[in-house]
């Protein structure tokens, strides 16, 4: 029996969804040039949108033009990466597709990323140039230059080059303590663009894409890229991407008709986005819980789960989010989903395997890293000469042929669509000083809130601050644990290994005993408010009690809890808080202080956009 | 479950393609069609080693010579 045939017509979304690959498409057009044609079809219509301004088509491609000459002229071309170094504005768009243009791979480095972790990404990829408008704050590899993205230089037209030619260099973590860069080919991207255009989840008619994705992650390619087919890009700020009723707002003024998103981002914008308005939803980079899946079926939103690892160039599976599930649905066309055993054959139906992907998303490989490649990247026994993918990924084949996700076969974690390797932190912990041995888990601080905890023990005294600042000057923040435990020794298993399920659930530091409050008091007064406050860290933070000089941060919380906390006391006090409230609060007194001052200042209208849900929730 | 390209007690093979593209291989499984033996039976680490030493570029051979070696 062969897992790779398929006959299902590939109709779209509404056929049965095939077990394996449809058949594969003629060689699909290259990014670029779609997007002159683009161009030359629509010059007027908008491409990109970003908070100040928009660029039209024929704008993009005189401002792409423009800095790929520039390029040029700095020696770039075909084979070269370069560094791109900028805030989610019009010109990271700009930048990006330039980059293409001449004929270059770009390296995403996100400005928020710790300077170290910068510099050793900008130093593995071998950059040939950088663009950035705020380049002193990397540390450049000798001999590498910096462009400003409205760098003059006399317009050029389009490197030719090859299906092969890479496109970027994503880096991920690593178990073995460094990131490590995937480098996908345009003819990758040209196969996820047309992949997704035959599954349907691409509608025909021209789109406007909310691109909510950082740049740092695969996701945000079948974001941007979005622009070549001649969709409309309305690239969300940081500002909105982590406020839900601003982001609401952003989607209902420019009619943003597809989104992507994390199901832990969902959670957090479920309300405010819910309505009539609400976008085609693109879900992934973790698993979507049986309870959201179920949710958004009763609601009759329109939403796909798409998956895949950034090996495979971005998406290898989708499902529209409806019916019986969680699942992962069928292969994009073109690609093999191949559930094997410890033998590499085939499993039987309805059993568990290890999920193999072949197919044009297969990408080139891990920048110098030929072992690591050789390793993940392997010979397929189900096509003469290429090569399939090891996800580490397992899946079985539930109703219907739909791939369902069944776990890992190791310790990568999905933690709020981060993907992280336990031992990439567990290394980085190691590397100060004072610590003996190191290990990272995942546990659930309160109902659905899950995170990371750092244990160490030590060779000479150490705190749990100062292991957590060591880790922040290197690690970007997903990969921080909230919690570090300096532990006398490591529990271990019957063979002597570190036992990971008995390290104890991190204990956070208990405050006095909390007087009740109601919410009655807290809206009319400010007797009440402090315990309001420190009553909604509780909840969200998932801990029993916390003190006036506990930092948020410090408790573990990070920028979805904030935004908890944030959306939880705008509804219950009715003011008008932003996330940097909280953000820049010292610590809880301060935090309370300013949320005092807010109430005092009267309650805030309510956004318009809430009343939308009562109708449709 | 072990997988098949994990286990630091069996041998491996190296194979290429005509990208010259490695693949680490168990020595238990049939050699895919397309692929050659560039390095015989060996450990895992003995495997990489020979890997990490004879594929220096992992990008597809065809683009590296359209590149001229770049």
């Amino acid at each position: 029996m062969t897992d790779t045939l398929d006959t299902a017509p590939a109709t779209g979304l509404d056929t049965a969804p095939a077990a394996t690959g449809r058949p594969p498409l003629d060689p699909p057009e290259d990014p670029v040039a779609r997007f002159l044609r683009a161009v030359a079809a629509t010059p007027g219509r908008t491409a990109v949108r970003a908070s100040g301004s928009s660029l039209s088509f024929a704008e993009l491609d005189r401002r792409t033009a423009v800095l790929a000459g520039a390029l040029r002229a700095h020696g770039v071309g075909r084979g070269d990466r370069v560094g791109v170094h900028l805030p989610r504005t019009a010109e990271l768009v700009v930048a990006l597709l330039a980059v293409w243009r001449a004929g270059a791979a770009y390296v995403p480095l996100d400005p928020a990323y710790p300077a170290p972790r910068l510099a050793l990404m900008a130093e593995d990829a071998a950059l040939a140039l950088l663009i950035s408008t705020d380049a002193t704050a990397l540390a450049l590899p000798p001999g590498v230059r910096a462009v400003r993205p409205d760098a003059a230089g006399t317009p050029a037209g389009p490197v030719p080059g090859t299906p092969l030619d890479p496109a970027y260099v994503i880096y991920t973590s690593g178990s073995t303590g460094t990131p490590k860069g995937v480098e996908a080919g345009r003819g990758n991207v040209a196969a996820l663009l047309a992949g997704l255009e035959r599954s349907g989840a691409y509608r025909t008619e021209p789109a406007v894409v909310g691109w909510n994705a950082s740049v740092s992650f695969d996701a945000s390619v079948q974001q941007w890229a979005r622009v070549c087919r001649g969709d409309t890009l309305v690239v969300l700020d940081d500002a909105e991407r982590l406020d839900p009723e601003r982001l609401a707002a952003v989607v209902a003024r420019h009619g943003v008709t597809d989104l992507d998103l994390t199901p832990s981002h969902w959670e957090l914008l479920r309300e405010p986005l819910a309505g009539a308005r609400t976008p085609r939803l693109f879900m992934g980079g973790e698993p979507v819980p049986a309870r959201t899946w179920k949710e958004i079926d009763a609601a009759g939103l329109d939403a796909l789960n798409l998956y895949g690892p950034t090996e495979c160039t971005v998406d290898a599976t989708t499902a529209p989010i409806s019916g019986p599930g969680p699942h992962i649905g069928a292969p994009l066309p073109g690609v093999g989903a191949h559930l094997l055993d410890e033998h590499l054959r085939p499993v039987a139906p309805g059993a568990t395997g290890e999920l193999y992907l072949t197919g044009p998303g297969v990408a080139h490989g891990y920048v110098r890293r030929p072992g690591l490649t050789a390793g993940r990247f392997v010979a397929s026994p189900f096509a003469p000469g290429e090569r399939m993918y090891r996800t580490g990924d397992q899946a079985r084949r539930g109703p219907g042929g739909v791939l369902e996700y069944a776990g890992r076969v190791d310790r990568q974690v999905k933690l709020r669509g981060y993907r992280i390797e336990l031992g990439e932190i567990e290394h980085a912990l190691a590397g100060h000083p004072a610590v003996a041995e190191s290990a990272v888990k995942v546990y659930e601080a309160a109902p659905g809130d899950q995170r990371l905890a750092g244990y160490v023990t030590a060779a000479s005294p150490v705190t749990p601050g100062e292991l957590l600042e060591h880790l922040r000057g290197q690690l970007p923040a997903h990969l921080v644990p909230a919690t570090v435990t300096v532990l006398p020794a490591f529990p271990l298993t019957p063979n002597g290994k570190t036992d990971h399920a008995a390290l104890p659930v991190p204990t956070a530091p208990v405050a006095d005993a909390p007087a009740a409050g109601t919410d009655a008091d807290a809206a009319a007064g400010t007797d009440g408010l402090g315990e309001q406050v420190a009553g909604v860290w509780r909840t969200v933070l998932g801990l029993d009690g916390v003190r006036p000089e506990d930092s948020f941060l410090d408790l573990g919380g990070h920028s979805l809890a904030a935004l908890r906390v944030v959306h939880m006391l705008r509804r219950k006090l009715g003011v008008e808080l932003q996330l940097r409230h909280l953000l820049d609060a010292e610590d809880l007194a301060a935090f309370t202080e300013v949320v005092r001052r807010a109430t005092l200042a009267g309650a805030a209208p309510r956004p318009a956009l809430v009343a939308r849900r009562d109708g449709t929730r | 479950m072990t997988n098949p390209f994990e286990d630091d007690s069996a041998g491996y093979l190296v194979l290429a393609n005509d990208e010259n593209q490695h693949s680490l291989w168990p020595v238990w499984i049939d050699v895919p069609a397309g692929w050659t033996v560039v390095h015989e039976e060996d450990t895992r680490q003995g495997a990489l080693a020979y890997i990490e030493a004879n594929w220096t570029d992992i990008r597809p051979a065809s683009l590296v010579a359209s590149l001229g070696g770049k």
